[in-house]
């Protein structure tokens, strides 16, 4: 009797693990491409309680349900845009889950954005004045958009910068889009000197430095003042600050220097100092 | 009384001190050990480990120290423990509440330990006394060695059990005493391979001992030990089950600590220990590993002495005593070095071994002191000298004994052995920011609290704080302990320093966190420059152009060994506890140790004289020995201590007293000496350098006044410096004074000063956000040029030289590399070292040297190509190089040129080290060899300095190689430019300069 009652309970237990299989809900408007969120998802199903998640390649959006006596109406709320391309549409119900393949594409653009990419960043005359320029468009949610050449997605050409040092703007208002041309090397450099009589010192002014475009020479440009007497040779170092280096130099009784400011391998004149 | 009421008294007392010293433990240690703990050798080493338990429980890669090591090189049951703790409470704290579980346990054990030996009374004594103990004190206060103090915790617990099993034979008893040893052997290796010889042999002859019926005891020494060999075979079984089971459980339980041994053993060069040192040649060596911890030991020598040696169920312990006793003197006698042999006496630490002697001597000085307190002793005293004298005695030893203990316990206050305590939050948040943790970084005289750095972040050092586990070749070949307090190891500890600051691309070491400006010469010279300063006071140093570390392959270690790692030894523990509740319930014998003879209480009269007035003579003679050097020592009692103290004061910057070394005269003043120190103080040597040695010479003597030339040492980071100088001493009031030199000072014209300087900021355009912006925010990589790049061959010397420039409109930061490609298809990198400006400012250039291996091994591995690369980044710092030197060339003998240098200042700030670089150049312009000369006084703002230094041209005799070099600018291959010739050097017999200063001052960002 015991091994009978062993048995009925484990008939009942295991009767009482048995669940009603669920079976795939029908996808009724199937669509190649979904217009996003135009587009709603009608479902045929008899089962209840289901969660849909629509994949975008890079995000998840939940996708509210609204049931009917056919089955399910599936629909995004307060999304206006998707990053679009392949998706997967996912049902899911307790342990069981669906997927159904789809493209998405947005129902409209929303705020377009130009962008206007250069290489290099910073050119400097002494090298090259030569810059690659690479144009696109996207959409607010950061989808390609053709430029305004038809079928076209990117825009790029070579250009070549005027000579002129300064900071441009790739695109008006963007700071980050900022582009450089840095003035060049020293082309020439003029020399100056007058004597302090109340500080006993020899003022000497290098300056205005200019590259061979006549750009002023970038701040902080090592100027190095080699001035020699009798005995020794003197390197006293200044920075140029628009364009110009001052130095002053102690004067010494009877003491004549000779005195020449260099830049790398450009060299003012010599003066004479006394 | 009858016996069995003695022995219910008996326990009643030993119960009652144990209970005491158990109350008396929790509120003296566990009060004091959180405000000693940051002072103490090991402790943050130990909270490290527990550190990485806590993170990653069952990996053992620590990838944090040296580049990577395995944690598997030491037994992790006390740092798995704190991990555990850890979970609930910080980890400091975590380290506190297990510092007190281990103490009481080592009191318990104690007390059990000394009942093997004697009554419990004296057992409840010798458990207050290890409250006291001075050696235990210094272990967990001065040296926080924690594993230490839990495997001789849990060994004393396991010893009474081991003694029990082989004198009555019964399986629970080898049972409970293997148990608590597997907790000794997760604990400490060294404590579980030692205590086998100095612990369990003699417990087991005691045992074997006491298992001879009395009466069947010889007196005979040969007939005894036959005896004793007897009976050790009557119980072989029990001594072989416990010896083979003792082995399994030892090899297994720890097995990957034994694998890792095997498999990549301890090569390095033996790092100097203290406790290895001759003492009488370091009596501060002597104090902290030998006097201090057995102080006591030897005030009661005599009583110890004659006890341990009474009894022939002590002998074992007497060997193990004297042993333990003898190694603990370190390099004193080469007997322990003998014995030990060179390998295991220059990888152990010998102070555990006077640790050990004073562990054994504890039952034996608890003993004596119960007699001295109350027992036979006592009534000695107080018959012949009456109560007082009694008294008097009592109080004098307990006072000064315990002023001696406070004295340890502030060890650290009196004798710093660490820097002051570094909050360590501004680190930790400098290191989370920007990624900066893609680097790894180095902390520089920050003592043991790196490892409490290294605990709080997950960012990687290069250095480390264990050495055994270090494999770097540039760490193990150099008797260094850390590079972070390299300037401790002498001229191998910098030398290791500089390897790995100017090969800092190799171990992708971007950040320095230094607290002691002694490293800051060799960090400009070496070519980091300051970033920032933090809160707490740290300065970061940076280093340009050091890429991101790479993933590095972790060590193999098989999976089911580190289940085992993280399973077994804490399951030891767990064992070990629940056994000991079983065998309280189960097993516990009342008496049990009825087999020990009785406690004799005797003692011989010089003993009794000898141990009851040790103490007091050591102890006060210890106190008057401190207050005699802080009050008494007369400083000035001849011309020679005088100047040798005026020296030492300076040392530690004490201006105060070493001013009143000076005569007295209303003229001058402490306020005239700090003025004239402030004004023709400061440099290499006077800021940034330690005073090595000194030694003062009389040179005359002549009633009240004298001259002695003074020759010092110091050590810089960058080498060391030697001065010699003679000074004028006078005799007043029987004290010698030093005559203050005349002191002219330079005068500038100018009273104000002027300077334009032009600094730049890297701003940079990234979008706030914890992501890079990918590529806006790059600055681009300046342009350089390689203006000339030689191959140099001066005999067995070989180096690249040659000039760089900065071609670009901002300032860079350059780093050199030399790469040599050899015809077995190997390439070994070379960096420059410290000939070489690391930032220049737009359109500057440097010269450089990159010294390159001998020319021998050139030879031997035949060079196929030889490339030299430069990578630039934008800097904003580090590129004012100071001074406008003036320089004339004189030659002196065959080759040797001398360059005097006037060097100006006429920046608006002191330049604290002065120095140029020289280049030798040919006719044509060839750079041959680069050198950086130095001075050691500073230069003040508006004033000159002057300094010669010696160069021997080499020109005439070395080879310039015709190896093509290859260079490359930012990996792109580039062009030498072509050499120009240098008037400038030729109108100075070939010698050109470019001024190469360090200015401390910040604002100038150098």
């Amino acid at each position: 009797m015991k091994k009978i009652i062993i048995h009925i309970v484990l008939i009942i237990l295991l009767a009482s693990c048995y669940s009603k299989p669920v079976e795939k809900p029908v996808w009724l408007n199937k669509k190649a491409i979904v217009s996003f969120p135009a587009d709603t998802f009608l479902f045929k199903s008899e089962t209840k309680n289901w969660k849909a998640i629509l994949l975008s390649f890079s995000q998840p959006v939940p996708l509210q349900i609204n049931y009917n006596t056919e089955g399910f109406v599936l629909f995004a709320k307060n999304k206006a845009g998707i990053t679009e391309g392949a998706a997967q549409l996912i049902l899911s119900n307790d342990n069981h889950f669906f997927y159904y393949e789809l493209n998405l594409n947005n129902h409209s653009y929303g705020t377009i954005t130009d962008k206007d990419y250069r290489s290099p960043k910073t050119v400097n005359p002494d090298s090259g004045l030569h810059q690659q320029r690479i144009v696109h468009t996207i959409d607010e949610w950061r989808n390609l958009v053709y430029t305004e050449k038809p079928f076209q997605y990117f825009f790029e050409e070579e250009i070549t910068l005027a000579p002129v040092a300064k900071n441009y703007r790739a695109q008006n208002n963007k700071p980050i889009t900022a582009f450089y041309v840095q003035p060049g090397s020293a082309f020439s450099i003029n020399i100056s000197a007058v004597f302090d009589k109340q500080e006993n010192m020899f003022i000497v002014t290098a300056g205005p430095v200019k590259d061979k475009y006549n750009n002023v020479v970038s701040n902080g440009t090592l100027v190095a003042f080699l001035y020699n007497n009798r005995q020794n040779y003197f390197r006293m170092e200044a920075a140029l600050l628009n364009g110009f280096a001052t130095v002053k130099i102690p004067a010494e009784k009877n003491t004549t220097y000779n005195l020449t400011a260099r830049i790398n391998e450009t060299a003012s004149q010599t003066i004479q100092l006394q | 009384m009858n016996n069995t009421a003695n022995h219910i008294w008996d326990e009643y007392y030993g119960k009652k001190l144990l209970l005491a010293a158990l109350s008396l433990a929790m509120v003296t240690h566990g009060i004091i050990i959180y405000y000693t703990l940051p002072q103490t050798y090991d402790a943050f080493v130990h909270l490290f480990f527990a550190d990485h338990y806590s993170r990653f429980w069952f990996e053992p890669w620590e990838y944090r120290w040296y580049t990577g090591f395995l944690t598997i090189s030491y037994p992790p049951l006390v740092h798995q423990a704190i991990a555990l703790i850890s979970k609930i409470f910080p980890l400091k704290v975590a380290f506190c509440i297990y510092a007190v579980f281990i103490i009481e346990v080592l009191i318990i054990g104690v007390y059990r330990f000394t009942k093997m030996f004697f009554d419990k009374t004296t057992a409840g004594v010798a458990a207050v006394l290890t409250v006291i103990l001075s050696s235990i004190v210094e272990t967990l206060h001065v040296f926080g060695q924690m594993p230490t103090l839990t495997g001789i915790a849990f060994l004393l617990n396991a010893l009474p059990f081991l003694y029990q099993y082989i004198v009555k034979r019964k399986f629970i008893y080898l049972l409970m005493a293997l148990s608590f040893l597997s907790v000794t052997v997760c604990s400490h290796h060294v404590t579980a391979i030692f205590g086998m010889v100095f612990f369990i042999a003699p417990v087991i002859f005691m045992a074997l001992t006491d298992s001879l019926p009395e009466n069947e005891q010889p007196k005979n020494s040969i007939r005894f030990a036959l005896a004793i060999i007897r009976a050790g075979f009557k119980r072989y079984r029990e001594i072989l089950l416990f010896a083979v089971l003792m082995i399994v459980l030892a090899i297994s339980l720890i097995f990957p600590y034994w694998y890792w041994s095997k498999t990549d053993p301890i090569t390095q060069v033996s790092i100097p220990h203290a406790s290895r040192d001759n003492f009488f040649k370091n009596p501060s060596s002597g104090l902290i590993f030998f006097i201090i911890p057995l102080a006591l030991i030897f005030a009661f020598l005599p009583a110890i002495g004659y006890t341990i040696t009474r009894q022939k169920r002590f002998i074992g312990w007497a060997v193990s005593f004297f042993l333990c006793l003898l190694f603990g003197t370190g390099g004193t006698t080469p007997l322990p070095k003998m014995m030990l042999g060179p390998n295991a006496f220059n990888i152990l630490t010998l102070d555990r071994f006077s640790f050990w002697a004073s562990v054994i001597a504890i039952p034996f000085m608890a003993k004596f002191i119960y007699s001295f307190i109350n027992g036979h002793v006592k009534e000695f005293w107080q018959k012949n000298f009456g109560t007082k004298t009694h008294f008097i005695l009592s109080a004098v030893t307990g006072f000064t004994y315990l002023l001696f203990v406070v004295f340890i316990f502030h060890l650290g206050s009196f004798r710093p052995l660490q820097p002051k305590e570094i909050n360590i939050q501004p680190m930790l948040n400098f290191l989370n920011r920007d990624e900066h943790m893609r680097w790894r970084y180095l902390t520089l005289g920050f003592g043991d609290q790196m490892a409490w750095l290294s605990a709080n972040s997950l960012a990687a050092t290069v250095d480390g704080n264990y050495h055994s586990a270090r494999r770097l070749p540039e760490l193990t070949t150099r008797a260094v302990e850390r590079l972070e307090n390299a300037k401790f190891s002498g001229n191998e500890g910098l030398a290791s320093l500089t390897n790995f600051l100017t090969n800092a691309e190799k171990y992708n070491l971007k950040y320095v966190f230094s607290n002691d400006r002694y490293y800051d010469p060799l960090l400009y010279y070496s070519g980091w420059s300051r970033t920032i300063r933090l809160e707490n006071g740290i300065m970061v140093w940076e280093k340009g152009n050091v890429s991101t570390i790479k993933p590095i392959q972790p060590k193999e270690v098989n999976p089911l060994l580190k289940k085992t790692w993280g399973i077994f030894p804490i399951s030891s523990l767990c064992v070990a506890f629940f056994l000991s509740v079983f065998y309280l319930k189960k097993y516990k014998e009342k008496n049990y140790f009825d087999q020990v003879t009785e406690t004799n209480h005797y003692y011989p009269l010089p003993v009794i004289y000898s141990s009851s007035l040790l103490p007091v003579i050591l102890f006060s003679g210890f106190l008057f020995r401190q207050v005699y050097e802080l009050l008494l020592v007369k400083e000035q009692k001849d011309p020679a201590s005088a100047v040798i103290n005026f020296y030492n004061h300076l040392d530690f910057q004490e201006f105060e007293n070493a001013f009143h070394f000076f005569k007295p005269t209303p003229s001058y003043t402490l306020d005239q000496y700090l003025l004239e120190k402030s004004v023709n103080d400061g440099g290499l040597l006077p800021s940034y350098a330690k005073l090595d040695s000194i030694s003062a010479k009389q040179i005359q003597q002549q009633n009240d006044s004298a001259q002695i030339s003074v020759y010092t040492r110091w050590r810089t980071a960058l080498g060391s410096l030697e001065k010699r100088e003679v000074l004028h001493l006078i005799k007043q009031n029987e004290k010698w004074y030093i005559l203050p030199q005349p002191f002219i000072a330079e005068i500038p014209d100018e009273q104000m000063r002027s300077y334009t300087y032009t600094l730049f900021k890297k701003q940079g355009k990234r979008v706030v956000s914890s992501f890079p912006t990918v590529k806006d925010d790059r600055v681009k990589k300046p342009f350089a040029v390689f203006k000339q790049a030689n191959f140099i061959r001066d005999g067995e010397h070989n180096f690249i030289t040659g000039e760089i420039l900065n071609a670009d409109d901002v300032p860079v930061n350059i780093s050199l590399r030399v790469s040599i490609h050899f015809k077995n298809d190997s390439i070994i990198n070379y960096y420059p070292g410290s000939s070489f400006q690391y930032n220049l400012s737009p359109k500057a250039s440097s010269f450089f040297q990159v010294d390159l291996d001998q020319t021998g091994k050139f030879d031997s591995l035949q060079i196929k190509s030889v490339e030299l690369y430069a990578e630039t980044d934008v800097s904003e710092k580090g590129y004012i190089h100071g001074g406008t030197p003036g320089y004339s060339v004189k030659l002196l003998m065959g080759n040797t040129v001398e360059i005097s240098t006037q060097l100006y200042n006429e920046l608006t700030t002191e330049i604290n080290i002065p120095g140029i670089l020289a280049a030798e150049k040919d006719d044509a312009g060839t750079i041959w060899q680069t050198q950086l000369f130095l001075h050691n006084s500073s230069v003040r703002s508006g004033l000159h300095i002057n300094f010669q230094n010696q160069i021997q041209k080499i020109q005439h005799r070395a080879m310039l190689m015709k190896f093509p070099i290859t260079v490359f600018i930012n990996g792109q291959k580039r062009e030498v430019a072509s050499i120009q010739k240098d008037e400038t050097a030729s109108a100075n017999k070939g010698i050109a300069i470019l001024p190469h200063c360090f200015i401390s001052q910040e604002i100038y960002q150098q």
